[in-house]
């Protein structure tokens, strides 16, 4: 990629000469005659400037790419929310809970369906690996993922599974839905099977569909909450409700906590539920955020600094422009061209490559989180690069731009004599 | 080669009419702090060039001639004195105001010619114009001074497809594109051949002639001040005499002031 980028750079020089000129006429119709200098200043600075237009394909490559990824992350999880995480109500207790509390709850006023969800961490023994892992097992009401009946759906990965297969399996007891990242990263498909610890040690569990599934980092199994007893027993950790016609989430919420005082019931409304998931997701690529901001402020300094450069070359001819009548806002108008050419050039090409590197990015960051994500097209990336990389010409431009703008004109005829 | 009509022809036949000087100069001092030290550059100058006229500035190195130059083209500002063009004075203007008497009623003439590289000799002529916003209109000045100036079949051409002298010519025409007041010019055929800058001083003098042109030289070179109708010698920042050039040979006065 590195090579890739590189070369881009390089090529970047032949490219800024033709579009400048052809940007030229556009830039002097929005900035006036200093628009069209500025343009022919890009020109002659080509090999300078395509030096800071590949800084600006490598940034605006890179937050594409890696935004590309992030987008194809959050859309799966989306996606998962969607389908997998329905229910209006996500109800957990510091208390254990009662055998007889989905019954009770049930009879609460506004509640629709009850449905309970056991949460345990499992040792996974993969087939060949000499360790172990602890993976998440959920265990869940089949009659939740009842294709005719139930409230909640599962999303196959392609011939490994459907609905129907799917609620069977879980119905069955003793199989388990492995998570699309266990099945790459352990090769793991229908009809195998897989070892699990329970509380009578290892037991081989058959593997009936392969579904998306982002609990514990990707690596869980689901299995029907008829087999919480081989793994720890008690009761389920989390109850997911859903209420009924013409009730109010909220109106639910409070009656259930009055109901249930002892229990201090945490009470989590479906929104919030798919807030904390996000923003757990969110969460781990918060560094990749500020990496891609970091790639952004880079390629505006790279810009900042070229056209500092090519000022300092160009001094003198400021300064004759300065003498034959361009104001200070012209000479600020000339720099602010050349600033927003290299961006925008370096913005569009670089987001053209970005694209067409998605899939290797996304491909990396699978490889890493073990995530099974395809690339999207980030549109909120790029309708903002809309508005950010004119500001950002702005910002990289200004302090040069103020630079030539306090040139002295009396340089231009300087050269014979100081006083 | 004939020189073209200008709006300026016309009041060139009416120059001693002027009720006010092309260009007005009055104790110009200036001073340059270089390394703790005061250098006092331009000493109370006075210089009054009319409507028509053709002036030199001569004098040796550090007599001030550039310092001067810069004041008129209100280039910089003196420390004290004013400068007026057409009679509206500059002192007090902003630098917008400045620059905008600079692009309308002066043009400058730059001895390294001083043009845009990538623009055309026809968009180097231009250029004043157009940052004035009267591009469209000066379109029909620009044929005329082509013309007049001898680079028609040139305007098409970048300034590295020139030579020295059509370089020159074109920034001659680019000086006179916005119709100025008065043209500066900063020791204009100082990287010129004999011959080609002498053709030059000639188009010069003829525009003075027949158009009317108003012209302030700087130079070393005593054959181009000669073409003046009047020479102004400077020395340490004073004006320390000036000549008339009224067609007998003065060159031993020159000379004595050069000497001093």
């Amino acid at each position: 990629m590195g090579t890739f980028f590189a070369g881009v750079a390089l090529a970047a020089e032949s490219i800024i000469a033709p579009a400048a000129r052809l940007a030229a006429p556009l830039l002097g119709a929005v900035l006036g005659p200093a628009g069209r200098l500025g343009a022919g200043f890009t020109v002659r600075n080509a090999p300078r400037n395509g030096v800071a237009m590949g800084t600006v394909i490598v940034g605006a490559g890179l937050i594409v790419g890696v935004g590309a990824m992030v987008e194809g992350i959050n859309r799966s999880v989306a996606d998962w929310l969607d389908t997998t995480i329905v229910g209006d109500l996500f109800v957990t207790s510091a208390a254990r809970f009662p055998t007889d509390f989905e019954a009770r709850a049930a009879s609460v006023a506004g509640v629709g369906e009850v449905s309970g969800v056991g949460l345990r961490a499992v040792r996974f023994e993969p087939e060949g690996a000499r360790t172990g892992r602890t993976v998440a097992v959920i265990l869940v009401d089949p009659a939740r993922f009842d294709p005719e009946a139930g409230f909640g759906r599962f999303q196959f990965i392609e011939g490994q599974g459907d609905d129907r297969s799917g609620f069977e399996a879980l119905a069955r007891g003793g199989m388990v839905l492995a998570a699309n990242t266990i099945r790459d990263r352990f090769g793991v498909g229908v009809g195998d099977h897989v070892r699990l610890r329970t509380d009578d040690g290892f037991r081989a569990f058959e593997v009936g569909a392969v579904v998306v599934d982002y609990t514990g980092g990707g690596e869980a199994f689901v299995a029907s909450i008829a087999d919480l007893d081989a793994f720890g027993g008690g009761s389920p950790d989390l109850f997911v409700f859903t209420v009924a016609p013409g009730a109010e989430p909220e109106d639910v919420r409070d009656r259930l906590r009055a109901a249930f005082p002892e229990l201090l019931l945490d009470v989590t409304l479906n929104q919030a539920y798919r807030a904390q998931v996000e923003d757990l997701i969110q969460r781990s690529f918060a560094t990749t955020n500020s990496l891609l901001a970091l790639a952004a402020a880079i390629a505006a300094l790279g810009v900042a600094n070229t056209l500092g450069m090519n000022l300092s070359r160009r001094a003198h001819e400021i300064a004759v422009l300065r003498t034959v009548g361009l104001r200070r806002s012209g000479v600020r108008r000339l720099v602010l061209a050349e600033g927003l050419v290299v961006l925008t050039l370096g913005a569009v090409l670089g987001l053209a490559f970005g694209l067409l590197l998605a899939d290797v990015v996304t491909a990396g960051a699978r490889a890493l989180t073990g995530y099974t994500i395809e690339a999207a097209v980030p549109w909120r990336i790029l309708a903002w690069s809309g508005v950010f990389v004119p500001l950002l010409g702005l910002a990289a431009s200004w302090l040069p731009a103020r630079r030539a703008a306090r040139l002295a004109p009396r340089a231009a005829l300087g050269a014979s004599e100081v006083a | 080669m004939s020189i073209a009509s200008s709006p300026r022809a016309s009041a060139a036949s009416a120059a001693a009419a002027a009720p006010a000087a092309a260009l007005e100069a009055r104790g110009l001092h200036r001073r340059f702090h270089l390394g703790g030290e005061t250098v006092h550059a331009l000493r109370g100058v006075d210089l009054t060039v009319r409507s028509g006229e053709y002036v030199a500035v001569m004098g040796p190195s550090g007599s001030g001639k550039s310092t001067l130059l810069h004041l008129l083209g209100l280039l910089d500002q003196p420390d004290e004195g004013s400068v007026a063009i057409a009679g509206r004075s500059a002192a007090g203007l902003d630098d917008d105001a400045l620059t905008d008497l600079r692009r309308r009623r002066l043009g400058f003439v730059f001895q390294t010619f001083e043009l845009v590289p990538n623009l055309t000799a026809r968009e180097n002529v231009l250029l004043p114009a157009e940052i004035d916003g009267r591009g469209a209109e000066a379109e029909h000045r620009l044929e005329a001074l082509a013309h007049a100036l001898g680079i028609t079949d040139r305007l098409e051409h970048r300034p590295d497809q020139l030579s020295g002298g059509q370089r020159q010519r074109v920034a001659l025409a680019r000086a006179l594109i916005n119709d100025p007041v008065v043209v500066l010019a900063d020791e204009p055929t100082g990287n010129l051949d004999t011959r080609t800058g002498g053709e030059v001083l000639e188009l010069l003098r003829r525009g003075v002639d027949e158009l009317g042109w108003t012209v302030v030289t700087v130079t070393h070179d005593v054959r181009a001040a000669m073409t003046a109708d009047r020479i102004v010698f400077l020395r340490d920042g004073a004006v320390s005499g000036e000549v008339a050039v009224d067609g007998t040979d003065v060159t031993h006065l020159v000379e004595r002031y050069l000497r001093g």
